[in-house]
């Protein structure tokens, strides 16, 4: 018997126990540290410095790059933006940090650049900070792609249902309840920056999820029709479903984190900030959450609705 | 099948592929002066690998520290520094900076809803110093735009996004306007004609047609031209691009009146503005009198932002605060670095490139039909990107990087009942038969239920997940065929070999005499 299978019990117990684990975390960080998950700054607060040179001065915008790196750098920018200037529309380069940076520091940065800028004779020059508030309204776009994936959700237990077996539907249900918990308990405990991408990757884990499923209740069905297997224990049935297709689980779970990792990689290549790996963490979160489901938690969600179902084979 | 056959239908399927792949991925000049942009560079990238186009509106009587600067200092004296930003209470509209800033927080949130209907690949909507408003929407160039390869340019990708922000951001009320004086309301509206002075209130101070004359609603000023219309969409068809009103009946009776007056007027022109801002100059040669009205518009993506943000001011969505003039839209770099798109690009290949290798390792020639098929919803995938126009962020990347291993794990569950098949003595011919009907419902079903979620994503879902479910259906849909074409190449490609099962690095059960 497989140990999806055999340890069905605590399989589920495990993701129930890290689902309340990061419930209980967001529900803390929600009223201590602004919000149930790390909102991205399309949602989150977040401090930013702006610097202007005009073209006249500063033609390319690279004396403008040089100072705002020289004394911004140092107080670990999660974001760097840079605009060229054309004509009266200024070279700008914004520099964004996290809530959590000192205000002093950032006062004494913009002095530093501001001396700088007089020192260098530029007069059409500017430096400013801001505090930036992210707008709560954007967050209810959860709400659209939560609909669409619990209606995909509901749609493949219907047709499980109809297809399969009803409680391979339940169990398929489960196993994408258990995938959406897992991932936002997983973004609420690493406190990973969710932005719009965040939420497109749960539906990338959902559609993982969907076809592992269908592939191992078609096994596991098959299994039971075949008159050679008329005499075997269902849970023995479950066991070798699961066995023959973890194979097929595994590939397509860890060949999807090996293709976020390829991309990470050439990421940082590209730009080594902080904030080019913050999708690539949600992503491979995401992949996690689902290659758990359906390792460990589908198989041992059906060898329990089996359990309570004894005319389920 | 003989080896003829085998070998034309072969080449044909690999020079197919071949021919795709290059105009799908490689630019090259032609001749002296033009120049081929590939599919690949030519497809609109997302924030992640393009940058923002951005801008910050400020309400009246909140200044920038440029602005500031800029001032006398007697103008200075009325001002204080909030944040970044500099206000003075008695040029705004409020009493106190708390209300304004109130105001400021309100109107994020209105426009915040109006990006996320505008169905963009990302955007953000920031309140900053808690008295002004940074909207930022993806620059959406083409690689070929940002290298300069291409005629357009990158500036007419980023005036698109420079106009949907000067659309989305309008403040004020929905007014339908003309340039006429001399336009008589007739008997059935309270006033007789309208004259410059009664409406020379903020309305008619706005240039709106931008050549300096004067513009004067046709509503009057206890009438409310948003309960005209029910709603107001925009879509493309037969190379059109429309924006349809559908008006509620008393819009209706008010259009049939107010395109008649229009008609007969010296201009026949009715301006809808939203505040100061023109979202559409409607010619009116004859009387409207339909439940619904249509106009064509230069672009689609025009379409779009006036239907966002008429839909907005018609539901209620306007904003509360009047802000000064937009000021420039500055364009940021990808925040992933200069040569993000180009990087995101390699790592594609590289993936294609490892899925294939595994492939070729682990079922010898086998893997190299798996190959072709692999490389076939790659380019399905790349040329649905570039003709659904879907801008490409890492999200929709992954989403292609995952269909592409979904398309690998139906065929590994289909091949190792290939194995499993030959284990039991029979013909190579006989296990894949046997093997594909043992697992064609289970891989159909797995299709079946992915393509309808891709449907539900694209349709109900918004911004990047709707970009991925779109993505998906095409590539589900692909997938599937894929699957069974990769049964016709492996009866083809092996048709030739004397060793069926060495094609597949398969081993048969051999049974002894007894």
């Amino acid at each position: 018997m497989t140990k999806s299978v055999k340890l069905r019990h605590i399989a589920v117990i495990v993701t129930v126990i890290i689902v309340a684990i990061g419930m209980a975390v967001g529900t803390i960080c929600h009223f201590l540290a602004g919000g149930f998950f790390n909102y991205g700054d399309e949602f989150a607060s977040y401090k930013s410095v702006e610097v202007t040179t005009s073209v006249p001065e500063d033609p390319s915008g690279e004396t403008l790059q040089t100072i705002a790196s020289e004394e911004l750098s140092s107080l670990g920018a999660y974001e760097v933006s840079f605009s060229r200037g054309t004509g009266y529309v200024p070279n700008t380069v914004v520099y964004k940090f996290y809530t959590s940076v000192d205000d002093a520091a950032i006062s004494d940065a913009v002095s530093a650049i501001q001396s700088r800028f007089s020192q260098a004779g530029f007069e059409d020059s500017y430096v400013t900070s801001h505090v930036n508030d992210g707008v709560a309204e954007g967050v209810w776009q959860l709400n659209y792609v939560a609909i669409a994936l619990a209606s995909a959700a509901v749609f493949q237990a219907i047709y499980f249902a109809i297809r399969f077996k009803p409680g391979m539907a339940l169990s398929a249900l489960l196993t994408q309840l258990a995938a959406a918990g897992l991932y936002a308990s997983l973004l609420a405990i690493t406190r990973c920056p969710v932005g719009l991408e965040a939420i497109a990757f749960a539906a990338v884990a959902a559609i993982i999820a969907m076809i592992c499923n269908g592939i191992f209740f078609d096994r596991v069905k098959k299994s039971f029709k075949d008159e050679a297997n008329a005499k075997a224990q269902t849970l023995g049935l479950v066991s070798e479903g699961a066995r023959s297709t973890f194979k097929i689980s595994a590939f397509a779970c860890i060949a999807a984190l090996a293709a976020v990792v390829i991309f990470g990689v050439f990421a940082v290549i590209a730009s080594p900030a902080l904030a080019t790996l913050a999708p690539f963490a949600a992503c491979a979160l995401a992949v996690v959450a689902c290659a758990y489901s359906v390792g460990m938690f589908t198989p041992a969600s059906y060898s329990l609705v089996c359990g309570m179902d004894r005319r389920a084979k | 099948m003989s080896k003829v056959k085998s070998a034309i239908i072969t080449a044909f399927v690999v020079i197919a592929i071949i021919v795709a792949a290059v105009f799908g991925v490689a630019s090259f000049n032609v001749g002296a002066t033009q120049r081929y942009n590939s599919i690949a560079a030519e497809i609109p990238l997302g924030s992640d690998y393009s940058g923002y186009v951005y801008t910050t509106i400020y309400p009246e009587g909140v200044i920038s520290q440029s602005d500031y600067d800029a001032l006398s200092e007697e103008d200075k004296s009325s001002y204080q520094q909030h944040g970044g930003v500099y206000v003075s209470v008695e040029n705004s509209d409020y009493d106190d900076i708390d209300s304004l800033s109130a105001a400021v927080a309100n109107d994020a949130g209105v426009l915040s809803k109006r990006f996320a209907d505008r169905g963009l690949s990302d955007y953000s909507v920031t309140v900053r110093d808690g008295l002004s408003i940074t909207a930022a929407v993806p620059s959406a160039y083409s690689y070929s735009e940002y290298k300069g390869n291409n005629s357009s340019g990158r500036s007419d990708a980023l005036s698109l996004a420079a106009n949907t922000l000067g659309y989305l951001l309008a403040d004020g009320e929905l007014t339908l306007r003309t340039t006429d004086t001399s336009i008589t309301l007739g008997e059935d509206d309270s006033s007789t004609t309208y004259d410059t002075t009664r409406f020379a209130d903020e309305y008619t101070d706005a240039d709106i047609l931008g050549d300096g004359s004067a513009t004067y609603p046709f509503v009057g000023a206890s009438e409310n031209a948003a309960d005209y219309f029910s709603s107001v969409s925009a879509y493309s068809f037969g190379g059109s691009n429309v924006l349809s009103f559908s008006l509620t009946s008393y819009g209706r009776e008010r259009m049939r009146y107010i395109s008649s007056i229009a008609a007969s007027s010296d201009s026949q022109v009715i301006y809808m503005c939203v505040g100061d801002t023109q979202i559409i100059a409607i010619t009116c040669t004859s009387t409207i009198d339909s439940d619904s009205m249509q106009f064509s518009m230069n672009t689609l993506s025009a379409a779009r932002d006036a239907a966002t943000v008429l839909n907005s001011v018609v539901g209620g969505g306007t904003l509360s605060a009047a802000y000064q003039p937009l000021g420039s839209a500055l364009s940021s770099t990808a925040a992933g670095g200069e040569n993000a798109a180009l990087m995101a690009f390699i790592a594609c290949i590289v993936v294609l490139a490892a899925l294939c290798v595994a492939a070729i390792i682990k079922y010898k020639k086998l893997g190299g039909v798996l190959s072709l098929s692999f490389i076939i919803l790659s380019l399905v995938m790349l040329y649905a990107l570039y003709i659904l126009a879907v801008q490409t962020t890492f999200a929709v990347l992954a989403t292609c990087a995952v269909l592409l291993i979904v398309f690998a794990a139906a065929n590994l569950f289909t091949l190792n009942e290939v194995r499993a098949q030959c284990k039991t003595g029979k013909t190579m011919q006989a296990s894949v038969k046997a093997a594909y009907k043992r697992t064609w419902l289970g891989v159909l079903d797995a299709h079946v239920v992915m393509l309808v979620a891709a449907i539900l994503l694209a349709t109900v879902a918004i911004g990047d997940a709707a970009a991925c479910g779109l993505i998906a259906v095409v590539g589900t849909i692909a997938s599937y065929a894929l699957w069974w074409f990769t049964r016709l190449m492996w009866h083809v490609c092996s048709a030739p070999q004397r060793n069926k099962f060495a094609f597949g690095g398969f081993k048969r059960e051999v049974y002894g005499d007894d």
